[in-house]
């Protein structure tokens, strides 16, 4: 078996008196599009910022492309919540992407392969003709497409996406999910969700995150791992896709 | 009141004011753009510090002020990541200890006691020569910094993490922005003083902050509101005095137009938004 594109052992992390992580292990292989579930408040976020670097263990380790993840920086692209940035800011969608070109070296200069990636970037997620838009013109949606760019104009090995079910009401062109199937031939892509509406038939495997992580070598969800992940009973049903999920009722 | 402009101890008042609003507007659109505008008066304060230590141990208090400033700017940029929310706290125990060191330094000082109002709310009209030669040289600095690393301010500022995670080294370059913010409130203490720099710094950026797509931009606009307002008031004090002989501070003056210019833009982008409202969207 190749070297995993991440790989996490046996860690455990409380961010001040919070336990957050708890002896987790997971294995990110070359291509692998997965999923990971759970409540919020259940440590998705601060998994990726694991992988990251953003954070340290307190116990286990954290290899990221065979370094440690700060060494690996640059070499991951990170999608993260779009519902924090601040719409009031003056800048158009092309300079976002461009950020995504900074850690190449060269410091603050643009060099000519910097807007080309920026470009192939903003083609690939279908927002090229609005490159020119100030980010406060733009939807949720399309600002988490413009967020995804950025990711891309990186050229990552491993793309880290937290939340991106958050604003996907609007039809624009191909779905999302099905973008994130095509980019995981070229790279590992983990979605971090707390919507088991997130997970699609596109992808190759699902992860339980509440404190400790419970794997799943195929996108089959059973009750039992739900109630594990969740803590209380859940039911599935299963329309086709996406999946939709009831919690029992009669408990407050 | 125009022909205070021919006047040589004016020009040179001028000149003072417009080198400042250059600092000003550049690093004013930063500061408004991350929203750090009370990290930044917590600098302004502490610079004050600076102020009496250099009555008390006899070197310039501009020089005492640009190192209490870049001091501050360092304390309270390590400490805003370990801290989250908590800076706020030490903001303001630096802004205030910072204040309450300029008195006491000015206080234990000997001879007479210095005019403390000039540094709380500017004394343009006595600016003197190597003052002035003094601000032209912090925007230099400024200048060129903002030139060779805007692109790595801007992502800063627009998403800190991300910079981060991209391979920028994202503290360091957040530190720097501090240590810039500190030169350009050294800039202005003399236009407005310590008390104000940290409105001259904000209001202008904040009037242009919806009118533009870019920082690029926005730095060009804040500089220019920055110039008008500074040569308004130092006109309108001078017209004041000369008209009705009446002396009011130009610093208060150049604040309260700067504040009447934040009005008027808000006001017309309300009738603005209504217009499109009532009319529809503009077409593109």
């Amino acid at each position: 078996m190749s070297a995993p594109v991440a790989e996490l052992r046996g860690v455990s992390l409380a961010l001040g008196a919070t336990p957050v992580l708890e002896d987790v292990s997971l294995r990110i292989e070359a291509n692998d599009y997965l999923a990971i579930l759970g409540p919020n408040g259940g440590g998705k976020t601060t998994l990726l910022k694991l992988l990251l670097g953003l954070y340290t263990p307190d116990r286990g380790q954290v290899q990221v492309l065979g370094d440690s993840p700060r060494r690996a920086r640059g070499r991951v692209g990170y999608v993260p919540q779009h519902v924090r940035f601040d719409l009031e800011f003056p800048i158009r969608v092309q300079d976002v992407v461009l950020m995504g070109r900074l850690g190449r070296g060269g410091g603050a200069r643009i060099r000519a392969g910097d807007r080309d990636a920026a470009h192939a970037a903003l083609e690939r997620v279908e927002m090229r003709e609005l490159a020119a838009r100030p980010i406060g013109a733009l939807s949720g949606g399309q600002l988490q497409r413009v967020l995804i760019a950025r990711a891309l104009s990186q050229q990552p090995e491993l793309l880290l996406l937290d939340e991106p079910t958050a604003s996907l009401d609007e039809r624009i062109g191909r779905s999302v999910w099905e973008l994130f199937e095509e980019l995981s031939q070229e790279m590992a892509v983990v979605v971090v969700s707390h919507d088991i509406g997130a997970i699609s038939r596109y992808v190759h495997g699902v992860a339980c995150l509440n404190r400790r992580l419970h794997a799943h070598p195929s996108r089959e969800l059973t009750s039992d791992i739900l109630e594990a992940t969740y803590g209380c009973p859940v039911d599935l049903l299963a329309h086709g896709h996406p999946h939709r999920v009831l919690t029992e009722h009669g408990e407050p | 009141m125009l022909e205070a402009l021919t006047l040589p101890f004016f020009q040179r008042v001028l000149l003072a004011g417009l080198l400042a609003s250059l600092a000003c507007g550049v690093i004013g659109t930063y500061v408004v753009a991350k929203r750090i505008a009370s990290l930044s008066g917590g600098l302004s304060h502490a610079a004050f510090g600076g102020v009496g230590l250099g009555y008390l141990a006899g070197f310039p208090p501009m020089l005492g002020a640009a190192g209490f400033g870049l001091l501050a700017a360092l304390v309270v940029g390590i400490a805003q990541r370990r801290l989250g929310s908590g800076i706020d706290t030490l903001v303001s125990m630096v802004w205030s200890v910072g204040m309450a060191l300029g008195i006491v330094f000015v206080a234990l000082a000997p001879g007479y006691a210095p005019d403390l109002m000039s540094y709380l709310f500017g004394s343009l009209l006595f600016v003197p020569w190597d003052y002035v030669i003094a601000i032209g040289v912090l925007d230099l600095l400024i200048l060129v910094a903002v030139l060779l690393f805007h692109r790595v301010f801007e992502a800063v500022c627009f998403d800190d993490e991300f910079a981060e995670v991209a391979g920028l080294p994202a503290e360091r370059v957040f530190l720097g922005l501090l240590a810039l913010t500190a030169l350009a409130i050294v800039t202005l203490i003399r236009v407005v003083g310590v008390i104000l720099a940290i409105a001259l710094l904000t209001i202008p950026a904040a009037t242009a902050r919806p009118w533009v797509e870019s920082l690029r931009a926005m730095m060009l606009l804040s500089v220019a509101l920055c110039a008008v307002s500074t040569v308004g008031g130092l006109l309108l004090a001078y017209g004041l005095s000369q008209g009705i002989g009446l002396s009011a501070p130009p610093g208060p003056l150049i604040i309260l137009l700067a504040a009447l210019f934040y009005a008027l833009s808000a006001a017309a982008r309300a009738i603005l938004q209504r217009r499109r409202l009532a009319f529809g969207p503009a077409a593109p």
